[in-house]
């Protein structure tokens, strides 16, 4: 049949072209290695690339008792699978440490600390990070303003207290380190939910049990797909229609259907060769596992396949030329990798977002193999790759009566 | 038998006819030139006969077959090369070459044999494995008529073939031509170069805007600006009755002067030559030298409108 060698040029003519294999083998493997080691903090259980959780140089320099009670909320059972808290006396040498790269984030309770708390002043911790880890750097960031927030929540209520108690006589000012301490239980209870809180913000996506770069490995390798099928398959008929070889092949004895059945299967390879390519791939460098079940991810792999050919025929369909199609294809994949999860997980997004990226090519797809990786039963994949599947034919149907014609 | 038939062949683009009303004919065997200027609706017919087109108006049968009614039977019957070239850079000339082969049908050992019979018959056999964005332009056109020539075509249609190559590749082209002829392909040549046309075809026809001005051999078109030579003379100006007495001369039809150039138009220019150059010699003009033409396509062309071929 023609269409298999219509096909087979075109696998052929991927493949020949450098800067496009570039592109769509070697930059998803690279974004899978950044994406899934830079965020690996925000995961619940960071694989061993990443070096488990991180240092954190804890000095307190108070010299009032809240400081302590502050130190220990870095203490917490919760926060144990994130970071390792390492007192110190003095900020020189929590400063020091990081400098060394012993550890990359620091927190320093100034002397004043208590002094200011007790007064009613604004009272701040203060957060270093080393340039290399922004992101833990904000994740103590944001423990240390829960801490300091609640702190003048309390403040507000009590110290205006305090100072009543005093001016009316029914405290002593020798009472008031007693009245401290009581603030202090409060303040470690408050601070423990905080960081109890930010470790549940953390760890609730993208799955349980799904590492980083698990993640991002399917994340990629979806939407990799799409850029593959948009750029060098279906795209490649509205290339060859201005370089001259379509019209030429229009004045063969091959009919228009083979030509554009050609396309499809040329374009549903091409989705093939880039999916298992970033399996195999990233299995083996990353150690990634893709889950137990090689039957779902056979299927997954096709139904994945199949849409991102459906949807790149479509696009081809409905561009004038080659660089709208470019256009119309960029725009496309990053709406529906950003809102589908592929580029930061879901968790980070707002509700709206979560119920939306459920209706995207890369949503659907990425919580599809993350299932897989979980080890759900191959009935938690059915439904994705039925929709998967319809909306790829239904797609490619529609673009290829339009490209035929 | 002829092997195309075109009759009353129109296309208008928005109103304006690109082709308008065009009838042609080529013989079985025959070698045919298309010649006009840029514009002159050369590639909208090729385009309109291969099937890439559909004409406004007219009828096309390719082997006594209507391409409306039976399409792919008329695409077995022809080979079409492209102005620009149509094949696949990162292709190998032997891949692109089968590429078009299993296009054309053709697999297996046939196809492989017809690859290295191509490769041979446009003298590229010994480059086949390189890829064809390594070819010069010259190269790169002749892969490009071999993709047209896998299947056998019995018409050929080329559209300007040689377009800016170097000579070598022009002549190994015109002598491909030639040697396909010479195994049964009639061929459809168009061109801009009256010299092309005139060595390779057997009969031509002449367009422009869309219209046919002209068709026959070689002779006929030269017979419609009548058989008479133009002598062509540089020399230093002559005085009006030099001009007279030129004109007195039995034979000569006519004289013209523009700067520096004495035009004589006669039927049998040789015969007039000595009488012409012993009167200049008598009335002292310097003659420095003398040009006799038989009238070209070049001739044809301006005779039939008014304007030079090439710019
Ligand atoms: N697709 C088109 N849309 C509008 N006008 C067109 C189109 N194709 C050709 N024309 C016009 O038709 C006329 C004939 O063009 P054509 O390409 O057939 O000329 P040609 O003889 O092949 O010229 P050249 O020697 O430059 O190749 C030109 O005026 C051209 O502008
Ligand atoms: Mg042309």
């Amino acid at each position: 049949m023609r269409f298999i060698e219509l096909a087979k040029k075109d696998v052929l003519l991927m493949l020949r072209d450098r800067k496009a294999l570039m592109i769509v083998v070697v930059m998803p493997f690279i974004l899978t290695a950044i994406l899934g080691g830079a965020l690996g903090g925000m995961f619940r259980e960071p694989t061993s690339a990443i070096g488990g959780g991180f240092n954190l140089m804890v000095a307190n320099e108070d010299k009032g008792e809240i400081g302590g009670h502050v130190a220990e909320v870095f203490q917490a059972d919760n926060l144990k699978k994130l970071l390792t808290p390492k007192p110190v006396a003095t900020r020189d040498e929590a400063l020091a440490a990081i400098d060394r790269k012993e550890a990359q984030v620091a927190v320093i309770i100034p002397a004043d600390f208590s002094e200011r708390v007790l007064k009613g002043e604004p009272a701040a911790i203060e957060v270093y990070q080393h340039p290399d880890s922004p992101l833990r750097g904000s994740i103590v960031q944001s423990i240390a303003t829960a801490v300091t927030d609640n702190l003048s929540a309390i403040q507000t209520a009590t110290t205006t207290g305090v100072e009543l108690w005093v001016k009316g006589g029914f405290l002593r000012p020798q009472d008031l380190a007693a009245a401290a301490n009581a603030l202090a239980g409060q303040l470690q209870a408050v601070g423990a939910q905080a960081g109890l809180q930010q470790v549940k913000y953390e760890a609730i996506e993208p799955r349980k049990g799904v590492s980083a770069f698990q993640y991002y490995a399917a994340a990629m390798a979806v939407m990799f797909c799409l850029f593959a099928t948009t750029s060098s398959g279906a795209k490649s008929f509205l290339l060859e229609r201005e370089d001259g070889t379509l019209p030429r092949l229009l004045t063969t004895p091959t009919p228009r259907w083979q030509i554009v059945g050609g396309k499809l299967v040329g374009t549903f390879m091409t989705a093939l060769i880039e999916m298992v390519t970033m399996i195999v791939a990233t299995a083996l460098v990353f150690r990634v596992s893709w889950g137990h079940s090689p039957l779902a991810l056979a299927i997954m792999i096709l139904a994945v396949s199949v849409s991102s050919s459906g949807i790149a025929v479509f696009i081809a369909a409905i561009s004038k030329n080659s660089k709208v199609a470019d256009l119309v294809s960029m725009i496309f994949i990053q709406m529906s990798a950003l809102i589908g999860g592929s580029m930061v997980p879901l968790s980070v997004l707002p509700e709206g977002a979560k119920k939306v990226s459920l209706f995207t090519f890369n949503g659907i797809a990425n919580n599809a193999f993350v299932s897989i990786m979980e080890g759900q039963p191959l009935s938690a994949i059915v439904a994705p790759a039925l929709i998967l599947v319809a909306a790829g034919l239904a797609l490619a149907l529609i673009g290829s009566r339009r490209l035929a014609a | 038998m002829s092997i195309l038939e075109v009759k009353g062949l129109t296309k208008s683009y928005d109103g304006h006819p690109a082709v308008a009303g065009i009838d042609l004919e080529i013989k079985d065997g025959e070698v045919f030139g298309l010649l006009g200027p840029n514009g002159a609706g050369k590639s909208t017919t090729i385009s309109m006969i291969s099937g890439l087109v559909k004409p406004s108006a007219g009828s096309i049968r390719i082997g006594g077959v209507d391409i409306f009614q039976d399409p792919l039977a008329s695409r077995r019957l022809i080979g079409v090369v492209p102005q620009d070239i149509a094949l696949y850079p990162t292709l190998t000339a032997r891949e692109n070459l089968a590429f078009w082969g299993h296009m054309y049908g053709q697999s297996g050992a046939d196809l492989r044999k017809r690859v290295d019979e191509v490769l041979e018959l446009v003298g590229l056999a010994d480059r086949a494995n390189q890829r064809i964005d390594k070819y010069s332009g010259g190269m790169k056109r002749r892969i490009n008529i071999g993709a047209g020539l896998m299947h056998r075509p019995k018409l050929l249609l080329m559209d300007e073939p040689t377009v800016g190559i170097d000579p070598q590749s022009r002549n190994h082209i015109l002598d491909t031509v030639k040697e396909l002829n010479r195994q049964g392909t009639s061929v459809l040549y168009t061109s801009h170069y009256m010299e092309e046309v005139e060595v390779l075809c057997d009969r031509i026809a002449i367009m422009d805007l869309g219209q046919v001005m002209a068709c026959g051999s070689l002779n006929e078109l030269r017979l419609l600006v009548g058989d008479k030579d133009v002598i062509t003379i540089q020399a230093n100006v002559p005085e009006a009755k030099t001009m007279d007495d030129l004109r007195a001369i039995p034979g000569v039809d006519g004289v013209s002067k523009d700067d520096g150039h004495l035009r004589v138009v006669a039927p049998y220019g040789r015969k007039v030559l000595g009488d012409i150059v012993t009167r200049l010699a008598a009335d002292g003009v310097k003659v420095r030298s003398i040009d006799i033409k038989e009238p070209d396509l070049e001739g044809v062309f301006l005779h039939l409108t008014g304007k030079a071929l090439r710019d």
